[in-house]
């Protein structure tokens, strides 16, 4: 747990984009999600989110994933680098290729914002309320 | 690039059953479990862990086999499955395809609420695929 400028706690991970650590990644996800008292039903749509967007960067080659988790403006937000492009139906790496082009689609309906600040960097959040 | 030095794998793997071990540092967890048996004229592979990108080609190359070898009736009983993304899910598609084109078929068995049933329903692949509630459901 880091401290940034405004004293907002933020919780980091960085990991390689191998397949082995997918299972640290989701729980790393859900851990903080708990950390911050979110229920347990969103808990588990972030387990998810995150686990997808590991797969994600793994499938597109990626070196490193990192994450970064706030809360802020009552809202949590989970930043995440490295995961590649979601929508690339020319990607090598696929193992079955029937998920072309759904992954983003999946993360929309799991969380009610996610953004694409820039390439490789997904920014997804869900509703904290104190 | 290897392994972290502090996690090592190993498998043992039966006719029956295959396990995959994760030495860590706070002791051993098994993180997929697939054991296979008959049951009705079935062939019921059930299935304890998670589901991800590292796990699911263990199932996927036993069930793939099983549906070369077997009868082509094939039970993936899920309920024990704690987590299931999109490979898991790519790989159960794989296994329904594979099955279909040996003749046979392949069901899948998990609680209404579980992981499973949600992901399925997330992805609208809830009438593509036969799910029953038990494996009695299914050999009746």
């Amino acid at each position: 747990v880091a401290n940034d400028p405004d004293d907002t706690p933020e919780i980091t991970l960085s990991l390689p984009a191998e397949a082995v650590f997918a299972v640290t990644a989701r729980t790393f996800a859900a851990n903080a999600a708990r950390h911050y008292g979110l229920d347990e039903e969103t808990t588990e749509d972030l387990r998810l989110v995150a686990s997808e967007l590991f797969t994600n960067a793994v499938e597109r080659r990626s070196d490193a994933v990192a994450f970064e988790i706030r809360c802020t403006d009552r809202r949590w937000e989970m930043r995440v680098e490295g995961i590649g492009a979601l929508v690339d139906e020319d990607a090598e790496g696929r193992r079955e290729g029937w998920f072309v082009g759904y992954r983003a689609a999946l993360l929309e309906t799991l969380v009610d914002r996610v953004e694409f600040p820039e390439d490789g960097v997904v920014v997804i959040s869900v509703p904290h309320l104190d | 690039m290897s392994g972290p030095p502090w996690r090592t794998c190993w498998t043992r793997a039966t006719p029956d059953l295959i396990e995959a071990y994760w030495r860590t540092e706070e002791g051993i967890v098994i993180d997929l479990t697939l054991d296979t048996r008959s049951h009705g004229g079935w062939t019921v592979v059930a299935v304890r862990g998670e589901l991800d990108l590292y796990t699911a080609p263990q199932l996927r190359e036993h069930v793939v086999q099983l549906a070369d070898d077997a009868s082509g009736r094939l039970v993936i009983d899920l309920d024990e499955v704690g987590f299931i993304d999109s490979s898991g899910l790519g790989v159960i598609v794989a296994c329904l395809k594979r099955c279909r084109e040996q003749g046979g078929d392949l069901v899948l068995v998990a609680p209404e609420q579980s992981p499973v049933t949600k992901l399925l329903a997330l992805t609208g692949l809830t009438s593509a695929i036969p799910v029953a509630a038990s494996i009695d459901d299914v050999t009746g």
